[in-house]
């Protein structure tokens, strides 16, 4: 008699197979990433707020371990209710500090590829997330540390250079295994980067201003005037 | 004449001079070639893409011509189909007379150099399909044997078939027939388009508008990093790697301790899918850099931006030199060749990264500029 876990047990040791076969063809020949989980984090620092992009990649020998993780129904697919909370399991391993101070992480989206794409290695889970930040000008020091499955795990950490001109990076500082980065930069006031605009202002201003008078007394002897074509004056 | 007026006068004296060398820099550093060399060569690419087009019927055409603003532009990647799905026309899939075509078309779109590192790449990745990547002790910093000549032999009839694959045909397919040629936008001398031909370890994006040209961002990669063909050592990045080590080695402990990251990058920082993007630069700054060591770093940087026709990259080396002080270098691992170390080349237009992935034998690398990745300073202009 066909019981459902007899089903289940089948429908595993297929898999097992399957998987198996993956990474005894795949990694004999072509050695990307296999019993690795690479975790590549890029922080980008904006006035208003830090956000967080993690790339996850399992390689195809953890893949299934990470997938397990995820999928709590046992169905083979990744729901969005089981993306949701492995989410937010991993958020709740990277700690975001910002001058000392502890920044609560929200998702603000994520992407994930079929299961079969993670089973082979060759895609990613994608996911954002944001903390809000009141910065004042002045100096400031941002830190993170992502302490998600360091069993398995391989970690990158970079910070984006700054679309905002009032960020200016300074120091980047990490641990050898790139877990933790520590980032030192100035954020200039409103009236500073303002301050900038107007003086490109001023002097296009001045510029203009200088040829338009220098045209007038250039072309004052030789130029006719205006007045003088008018033919009623003639 | 009042002081006014003469303070005026010099004033804009001075702001003009300012425009002018701005202007002039600007005119040296885009066209140390001549307009008109670059704008020949990408009259030659449209014919020989034209050429290419002329050997396929109407279904073949459909296949490899996208337009400009698909979604094509940013399908590119270094794994092996069909675990990333390309499309365009596949070599496995090309006549003899298609594949002559192609290889024509890439033999006008890359330098020499250029030319034998796609080549050398390919052969490698059929080294992988055969199974036979036995070579000489793995990392060795020796010479990468003579180039193949241009003419494509040994692609074009190369051998066809599926590379090994996993149970049910669905596996990696490796082998110099799985290069893909696509054209996103119609070949012209004058309008936009892009070439796209990669694979397995290669992405070659080179957007083209009349005399200007990009090939950002574009994926140099290997495995096996060293293997034999015909006799001889075969390194397809072999001088990259080199070429690196020897500038590391030839920094003095200050310049080293500036250039090498205490930190290991176990993989590409900006590989596929990072297009325009740019990290916050580390390193040692070129500038700190004697005349010979800089000279080192643009030897270097030259083996990625000489993958394309000269006419090209000459004008592109021209502009990453006049970007000197904010170009930095930066390593991490170990300085003995041989080893597998990280290194990174960046400056406000440039991204070079070269990452052993776990062994030397394995390298991906890649090339970007974050402000004209696909040309898109071109369509702003």
């Amino acid at each position: 008699m066909t019981t459902e876990r007899s089903l289940r047990a089948g429908r595993t040791a297929t898999l097992a197979l399957a998987v198996l076969a993956t990474v005894s063809v795949v990694t004999d020949v072509s050695a990307h990433r296999r019993d690795e989980y690479l975790q590549a984090a890029r922080i980008s620092i904006e006035p208003s707020r830090i956000e967080v992009e993690l790339d996850l990649t399992p390689g195809i020998a953890v893949a299934e371990s990470i997938i397990a993780g995820i999928d709590s129904d046992r169905d083979g697919a990744l729901s969005p209710n089981e993306m949701h909370d492995y989410v937010a399991q991993v958020l709740k391993a990277v700690d975001l500090r910002s001058d000392g101070q502890s920044l609560r992480l929200e998702a603000i989206g994520w992407d994930v590829p079929d299961a079969a794409a993670l089973r082979r290695g060759d895609d990613s889970i994608r996911l954002r997330a944001a903390a809000p930040l009141r910065l004042t000008s002045g100096s400031h020091q941002v830190s993170f540390r992502n302490s998600y499955r360091p069993d398995i795990s391989v970690y990158m950490a970079n910070t984006l250079a700054p679309d905002s001109d009032r960020i200016a990076v300074g120091a980047q500082r990490r641990d050898p295994e790139q877990r933790e980065l520590v980032v030192d930069y100035t954020v200039r006031s409103e009236a500073f980067a303002s301050s900038s605009a107007w003086k490109c202002a001023s002097i296009a201003g001045l510029l203009l201003v200088t040829i338009l008078w220098l045209l007038r007394v250039w072309c004052r002897p030789a130029c006719p005037r205006f007045d003088r074509l008018d033919p009623r004056r003639a | 004449m009042p002081s006014l007026p003469r303070f005026a006068t010099l004033s804009c004296l001075v702001l003009l001079g300012i425009a002018a060398v701005g202007i002039a820099q600007r005119a040296s550093s885009s066209a140390s070639a001549s307009p008109a060399t670059q704008a020949e060569v990408t009259a030659r690419l449209a014919a020989s893409a034209q050429a290419v087009l002329a050997t396929l019927d109407e279904a073949g055409r459909a296949k490899v011509q996208f337009p400009f603003d698909s979604p094509q532009k940013t399908r590119w990647s270094n794994l092996p189909s069909p675990m990333f799905q390309r499309t365009g026309l596949r070599l496995a899939d090309a006549t003899a007379a298609q594949k002559t075509a192609v290889m024509a078309l890439l033999s006008v779109a890359l330098s020499r150099d250029g030319y034998r590192k796609v080549i050398e790449i390919m052969r490698g990745d059929e080294m992988l399909r055969t199974g036979d990547t036995s070579g000489p002790a793995r990392g060795a910093p020796n010479g990468g044997g003579a180039p193949p000549d241009r003419s494509g032999a040994g692609i074009a009839g190369g051998a066809r078939g599926r590379g090994r694959g996993m149970p049910g045909g669905g596996g990696p397919e490796f082998g110099q027939d799985q290069y893909y040629l696509a054209f996103v936008g119609t070949p012209s001398a004058t309008a936009p388009w892009m070439l796209q031909f990669g694979g397995h370890h290669l992405a070659i994006n080179l957007t083209l508008m009349g005399s200007e040209a990009t090939m950002a961002p574009s994926l140099p990669a290997a495995q096996p990093a060293t293997y034999t063909f015909e006799g001889q050592t075969i390194r397809p990045l072999g001088r990259e790697n080199d070429k690196a080590f020897g500038l590391i080695n030839a920094l003095d402990a200050n310049l080293q301790r500036q250039a090498i990251l205490g930190y290991r990058v176990p993989d590409l920082v900006l590989g596929p899918g990072q297009d325009g993007r740019s990290i916050q630069p580390e390193g040692v700054k070129a500038s700190a850099l004697s005349a010979p060591q800089q000279t080192m770093l643009w030897d270097l940087v030259r083996e990625w931006t000489g993958i394309m026709n000269d006419a090209f990259a000459e004008p592109r080396m021209a502009e990453l030199r006049s970007h000197l002080n904010d170009t930095y270098f930066a390593w991490s691992g170990p300085t003995t060749n041989g080893s597998a170390a990280y290194f990174r080349v960046q400056g406000p237009t440039l991204v070079i990264e070269y990452a052993p992935q776990g062994t030397v034998d394995h390298i991906h690398t890649i090339y970007r500029d974050p402000t004209n990745d696909y040309g898109a300073k071109f369509a702003r202009r």
